[in-house]
């Protein structure tokens, strides 16, 4: 009897793994050699806790294969930029946290061009006990920015957005933003 | 009796295409990850409390029938991004109380939690927003109501070392709201 249990085999087309693996482990029946499924950068990037939360810093290009399931932090303080892929119907979602509120410039999330658009919402927190402000995206927006006063980001951490990869062009937004002073949209069209 | 795995074959170790090492989650994180049934954790009657383990990846707290306090303990923030889903089901008893706060006198929690400020369908949405040295939420059936209700949804994320967000959408209370962010731990 083995003394190693390896926790995962893989068993050779048309092994059954009720005769022919020992109890008490993973196995995964190959076809032809090849797993049909989850492929191995889509199990690590939902499950490897090393790669979840990525930094945006100054800025970052995002791909569905790399960042889908990622944490994306904004954390420069000069503002962070995030492009998003071209959407392409995958159901690939990217969730994004406020680290900093940003001194200069703005933090962005923004399409990769002009036939991609933004929809969805974002609810965008006065003071206190305030008003919270529900904006809608417009059916041209393409651009979600986060100035640090009026259209969110002045909080830092606790603001966070989530975006879905719904349709061929078509990002489907939510989140929650903190502002300042009058409230405004976070939303434009501003990718030519 | 079976015969002996293959040379080389270490236990831990997952084992993919290629030179037969996977590079990447763990088998403890795939479980966490996939595993639906390996998430959840019930806070009822019995277990009235969930201290959170460093080991824990991905976990599913329900509280269930809250009739006396409940609460749950985050583990040390490290910035590991693991993650807590909080969910509440069935009855909430009138003066039962349900605190998630964290583990020790660094850590704090960002978020901003959104309520109806009066009963209605039409009624004002108002936002608490963390204060920097904020540690806990509190909820009570009153004023605090945060997680207390059917439709209350949390997720709580180690993004930073010694930092928790808190994503959450809307609750319901009766009256003038109140905020539940403290500073306790």
């Amino acid at each position: 009897m083995s003394s190693v249990r390896s926790p995962l085999k893989i068993l050779g087309a048309g092994q059954d793994p009720r005769n022919d693996a020992p109890t008490g482990l993973l196995y995964a029946q190959l076809d032809g050699g090849v797993y049909n499924g989850a492929t191995k950068q889509e199990l690590n990037n939902s499950c490897d806790l090393s790669q979840r939360n990525v930094s945006v810093g100054a800025a970052l290009t995002l791909t569905i294969v790399d960042h889908a399931e990622k944490f994306l932090i904004l954390d420069n303080l000069a503002g962070s930029i995030i492009t998003l892929p071209p959407a392409v119907n995958s159901g690939a979602i990217f969730t994004v946290y406020v680290a900093v509120t940003p001194t200069s410039n703005s933090h962005k999330v923004q399409c990769p061009d002009a036939a991609n658009t933004i929809r969805g919402s974002m609810m965008v927190s006065t003071d206190g006990v305030g008003t919270t402000q529900g904006w809608r995206a417009p059916s041209t927006a393409d651009t979600v920015t986060l100035n640090g006063t009026t259209s969110g980001g002045a909080m830092g951490y606790g603001e966070w957005m989530e975006f879905i990869d719904a349709g061929t062009d078509s990002w489907i937004c939510n989140g929650v933003l903190a502002s300042s002073g009058t409230n405004v949209s976070p939303f434009s069209a501003a990718v030519s | 009796m079976q015969e002996a795995d293959p040379e080389g074959v270490v236990e831990g170790q997952l084992y993919g295409a290629g030179n037969g090492i996977h590079d990447g989650a763990t088998i403890e994180e795939l479980n966490a990850g996939c595993d639906l049934s390996s998430r959840i954790v019930t806070l009822s009657t019995t277990v009235t409390d969930y201290v959170g383990d460093p080991s824990d990846i991905y976990k599913y707290i329900r509280v269930a029938n809250a009739t006396t306090d409940r609460s749950v303990t985050l583990p040390p923030a490290t910035g590991s991004g693991k993650q807590y889903i909080m969910t509440f089901v069935g009855a909430w008893g009138s003066v039962a109380r349900c605190v998630i706060q964290v583990a020790n006198a660094s850590d704090t929690i960002s978020g901003i939690l959104l309520g109806k400020n009066t009963g209605g369908t039409n009624a004002v949405l108002v936002s608490f927003r963390s204060a920097a040295d904020s540690d806990s939420i509190i909820s009570d059936n009153d004023t605090t109501k945060a997680i207390s209700q059917r439709n209350s949804f949390f997720r709580i994320v180690d993004i930073a070392p010694n930092k928790w967000v808190v994503q959450f959408t809307a609750y319901d209370h009766a009256g003038a709201a109140a905020s539940p962010w403290a500073a306790t731990v």
